[in-house]
């Protein structure tokens, strides 16, 4: 690896090793993490016995559409959500100026950010899927499932241009985190994450296309579980490179002019 | 070794205006620190040197003008540029109260994409200087103010930059911490480095000051 790789990947692992040791540094965090998942996928057991929906075949049908559904939101909301909400900390800290005047740079340093929290999901989103095949007897579609942490990982990827959008918007107003809380529940909603789309009236039902969430959760729910899916695996995995592929320099663009224009205004280390 | 430690600092015809504000805080700022100067700013409450310092750093866009260092731009050339700069700001923050001494250090050098022996050695080598080593594995949250003021200096001199630009440096700091700092301070100087300190007055400065300059009405002059 050339030296100038190296550095940079040492920064990335060095932000990521920090964010590890401020997590681990609360004892009772990491359990914590695993308490939201435990108690989420047993109140949706009990919900599914009271359901026969006819567009997922039974309960037990319902029920992996819906853990799949928990999970992909868990991983979404990482990407989406988590590193704005580190980045306000790191203002009001003044932490965040070390990383402005580093020869690594706000842009890859704030990217770098959102590793740990992805990883973490994905940590959590295993757990969660083992809980519920566990202890609650969900079928799991072996060996497809090996499949679904590299198609987690895809989809994290796809969001985490959203997630880079909203940074920028905190760089700018410093107060963008209301705005995730209803995007990550707009794309619940239209995504699928508790109910089929083809449930949606048809004029809202557009919304569902043109987002990363939908393929990603098909994708996810076609690998894991015999829930039924609204598209081929190869078509969903398309979709999120296509989205990648737009989305990531568009907001990797949208940052940097954030970051530029707070520069110029004086506000860069503002909260 | 410092870096490219032959290079003046050149701010030009630097503007800062703030919004809403009668004058601006900073009007057409001309500045030279040359190789192996010490220089020192002073000016009172509210006359623009933490700006000033901030735009030198690269951390703020002036209005108008430019900064260089030698022939990098520092927006433009922004990595290589703050390969060679080293900045304290103002006041006690920038510290992750749960993160030990070392953990900052290692942190702040790979942020400075050091290789992996030179950043072992510079971050030792800094933790000796200002006098961390014993409190090397503490947390920070668990150090006094002087303390932890010195943890922000080394972050300040840890990759070893030609040009050091310290905001109050003497914040909090006892008088065996005010000799580690001008030693440090000093061996920039000594490697024909430059640093450029900031304060409210100019009484009381231990490091070697070659130019004091004034910062009023948003004009540099003599002190």
């Amino acid at each position: 690896m050339r030296p100038a790789l190296r550095a940079h990947a040492a920064a990335t692992l060095a932000v990521v090793e920090r964010d590890a040791r401020l997590f681990l540094s609360y004892r009772l965090r990491p359990l914590m993490l695993l308490v939201g998942p435990v108690t989420t996928v047993t109140l949706f057991y009990y919900v599914s016995r009271l359901l026969n929906p006819a567009a997922l075949g039974s309960a037990d049908g319902y029920f992996a559409y819906v853990v799949i559904g928990v999970v992909a939101l868990g991983v979404l909301t990482a990407a989406l959500g988590t590193t704005p909400v580190a980045l306000r900390q790191e203002l009001v800290a003044g932490t965040f100026e070390r990383l402005v005047l580093s020869p690594f740079g706000a842009i890859r340093g704030l990217t770098a950010m959102m590793v740990f929290p992805v990883v973490q999901a994905l940590f959590v989103a295993t757990f969660t899927v083992i809980y519920a095949a566990l202890v609650f007897g969900m079928e799991i579609s072996w060996p497809d499932a090996l499949l679904a942490g590299p198609a987690a990982l895809l989809g994290a990827i796809a969001f985490a241009p959203f997630g880079l959008l909203t940074i920028a918007g905190v760089m700018l107003v410093k107060q963008a985190l209301g705005g995730v809380s209803i995007l990550l529940t707009a794309m619940s909603i239209f995504a699928g994450v508790y109910f089929p789309v083809a449930l949606l009236p048809d004029a809202l039902r557009w919304v569902s296309e043109v987002q990363p969430f939908t393929p990603a959760l098909d994708l996810l729910r076609g690998l894991v579980s015999s829930a039924p899916t609204t598209s081929e695996p190869w078509l969903d995995v398309a979709k999120l490179v296509g989205f990648t592929l737009v989305l990531f320099p568009l907001s990797l663009w949208a940052l940097a002019r954030s970051l530029d224009i707070s520069r110029r205004r004086g506000t860069i280390i503002e909260y | 070794m410092a870096k490219n430690a032959d290079q003046p600092l050149t701010l030009t015809g630097v503007s800062k205006r703030w919004p809403r504000a009668d004058a601006p805080v900073l009007d057409g700022i001309d500045l030279a620190v040359a190789p192996g100067t010490g220089v020192a700013i002073i000016g009172a409450n509210g006359a623009g040197k933490t700006t000033l310092l901030r735009i030198a750093a690269g951390l703020l866009a002036p209005e108008r003008g430019s900064v260089h260092l030698g022939d990098l731009d520092a927006q433009a050339n922004r990595t290589a540029y703050q390969r060679r700069v080293g900045f304290l700001s103002a006041a006690s923050a920038g510290l992750y109260a749960r993160l030990s001494v070392r953990a900052h250090l290692r942190f702040w050098s790979r942020l400075a994409l050091m290789g992996g022996s030179e950043r072992e050695h510079a971050c030792g080598r800094v933790m000796h200087a200002l006098a961390l080593d014993e409190l090397a594995d503490r947390r920070v949250d668990r150090l006094s103010m002087g303390q932890r003021q010195r943890v922000r200096l080394a972050g300040a001199f840890v990759h070893d930059p030609a040009i050091v630009l310290l905001d109050e440096p003497g914040n909090s700091l006892d008088e065996e911490g005010l000799d580690l700092l001008a030693a440090e301070a000093g061996r920039v100087l000594e490697r024909d480095g430059a640093v450029v300190w900031c304060a409210p007055s100019g009484d009381r400065l231990p490091v070697q000051v070659d130019v004091q300059l004034r910062l009023q009405a948003g004009q540099l002059v003599a002190a």
